[in-house]
């Protein structure tokens, strides 16, 4: 397209990524006066940080992401001020049930090991779940209860940090597209297919397309990524109050602000890198919504108005990885959070904190680390290979 | 009663179908065969269909099943009644928080 490579700056900071995680940390950078540049090949938050299903839960992250959860819900919850505009939270209970004994059991370890890292949850019977989720299907034998929850409109996220993102002074290059990266000792020559452009320091923060991102500096972060599944239905009065799930993890459940219930539950429908999450697996739709009437009878009534899906990547030990590219200077990852979209503003603070040098208050996640799989794969890949 | 001839539908020039009635919550409405449930309501001067959730009156917009504004209660299930053609004895009931 271009004979002559045009040069679109240079900068003190790239970051390769509009998501949650790139916003997140190129806003701080930019308001501590760095000269920021963001790459996004799309829009910003057109992938997964703008499909997610927007639950905060800080109770379902590993427990070594609890407290970055609860900072990430209190960051969503009072988006205004630290975006500048309020992106649309909502606090509601959470509650996580549980329907035979072996569900129970598991319930029992999750709570007391999530509480032991400082999440305030409360185990209570199916009686009292149901006091509070009047709705519930019988049978439910225990529940977990915790009052930091919410949801918060994510399909909002690239309206919200583009603001935020300008009146900082960043410099926002959407429809963008990174094609690769040259390390120039010290110098990052940035190729993109509108130009070239030069920075000191890069983060990339490519989300499901993270591998390819490191191989630009001849490492390989090992991403997977998942196609999760969404649903939701038309309006309805006031029918579930809390953001619901099983314990099982195939069903999550909440009723938005507008009425409308988003039903998801890492049911995986069909997709790739090249072509993106492109299409819903019908049967993996009945058999989520089975579950959700199944919970909430009422639900049958309702009708689907649409399915949507996304990319969602994840490490194989199911940490996200958050920090310095392994023996290259001044390059740095971000990215692979399990609800990371809850997280993402955390998680962006800290690396911008790493960045410049400041003392962390939270641990970060090293991208070189051993990374094994997890003997446990999460609940959520049961479904997975639908 | 309603009656078709005193509403909205043009003069003769056109060839209906027979003359059909279908009850709208309890109100027997007169229609003629291949018209649809949306279309007969309207000629009979019913604008409201249902009630919205936040309990206002609304009624058909589109007629060609894209708004879903005319979601209407056909043996307990939810139907779109510009997508509904009328039938002699159907019984629709009007969708939405009772109020
Ligand atoms: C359906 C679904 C439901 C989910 N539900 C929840 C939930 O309820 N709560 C929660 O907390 N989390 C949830 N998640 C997870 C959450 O959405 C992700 O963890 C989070 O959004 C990841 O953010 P990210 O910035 O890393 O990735 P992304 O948002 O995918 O951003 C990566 C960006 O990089 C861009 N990019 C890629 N390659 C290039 C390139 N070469 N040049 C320039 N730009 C490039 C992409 O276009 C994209 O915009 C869900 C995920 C999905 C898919
Ligand atoms: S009138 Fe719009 S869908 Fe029926």
């Amino acid at each position: 397209m271009h004979d002559e490579a045009e040069i679109l700056g240079q900068f003190d900071i790239a970051v390769v990524g509009g998501g949650v995680m790139g916003c997140s940390t190129a806003l701080p950078l930019a308001r501590a006066g760095h000269k920021v540049a963001l790459f996004e090949r799309r829009g910003l938050g057109l992938e997964a940080s703008g499909r997610n299903a927007g639950s905060l839960s800080p109770m379902i992250k590993k427990s070594e992401l609890v407290a970055h959860a609860i900072e990430g819900y209190r960051m969503w919850m009072s988006s205004k001020d630290w975006l500048g505009v309020d992106i649309g939270s909502h606090t509601k209970p959470g509650l996580i049930v549980a329907y035979n004994q072996m569900e129970a059991d598991a319930l029992d370890r999750l709570v007391t090991d999530r509480c032991a890292n400082g999440a305030q949850i409360e185990l209570i019977s199916g009686k009292k779940a149901t006091e509070i989720e009047p709705q519930l299907s019988s049978g439910v034998t225990l529940a977990a209860y915790s009052e930091v929850d919410g949801q918060a409109e994510s399909n909002r996220t690239g309206q919200v940090f583009n603001f935020a993102l300008n009146q900082a002074g960043a410099n926002v290059f959407g429809h963008c597209d990174v094609k690769h990266v040259v390390n120039n000792n010290g110098n990052y020559e940035i190729h993109t297919d509108r130009g070239i452009a030069y920075s000191n320091k890069i983060v990339l923060a490519g989300g499901a397309w993270l591998e390819g991102m490191t191989s630009w500096l001849g490492f390989s972060l090992p991403v997977q990524y998942k196609v999760n599944q969404m649903i939701v239905t038309e309006r309805t009065p006031e029918l579930v109050r809390t953001v619901l799930g099983v314990q099982n993890g195939l069903l999550t459940l909440k009723q938005a602000a507008n009425g409308t219930i988003v039903i998801g539950g890492g049911w995986q429908g069909h997709g790739d890198l090249e072509n993106g999450a492109w299409h819903v697996e019908p049967e993996a739709v009945v058999r989520n919504l089975q579950l959700a009437r199944f919970v909430i009878p009422q639900i049958k009534d309702l009708r689907v108005v649409r399915t949507w899906l996304g990319l969602e990547a994840v490490l194989p030990d199911y940490l996200p990885a958050v920090g310095a590219v392994p023996d290259v200077d001044g390059a740095y990852v971000i990215g692979c959070c399990r609800g990371g979209w809850a997280i993402g503003p955390c998680l962006g603070s800290l690396l911008a904190d790493f960045i410049l040098g400041r003392n962390l208050r939270l641990p970060i996640f090293d991208p070189g680390r051993k990374i094994n799989a997890e003997p446990f794969a999460a609940a959520g890949s049961a479904s997975k290979g639908m | 009663m309603f009656n078709p001839k005193d509403t909205l539908r043009i003069g003769d020039k056109f060839q209906r179908g027979n003359a059909v009635e279908f009850v709208f919550n309890g109100i027997t409405v007169e229609a003629y065969e291949g018209e649809s449930i949306a279309t007969a309501l309207l000629a009979a001067n019913i604008v409201s269909t249902k009630f919205s959730v936040g309990g206002y009156p609304r009624g058909p917009v589109c007629f060609m099943g894209s708004c879903q504004e005319c979601v209407v209660r056909i043996n307990a299930r939810k139907m779109l009644a510009c997508q509904t053609k009328v039938a002699h004895g159907l019984v629709v009931e009007f969708d939405g928080p009772k109020i």
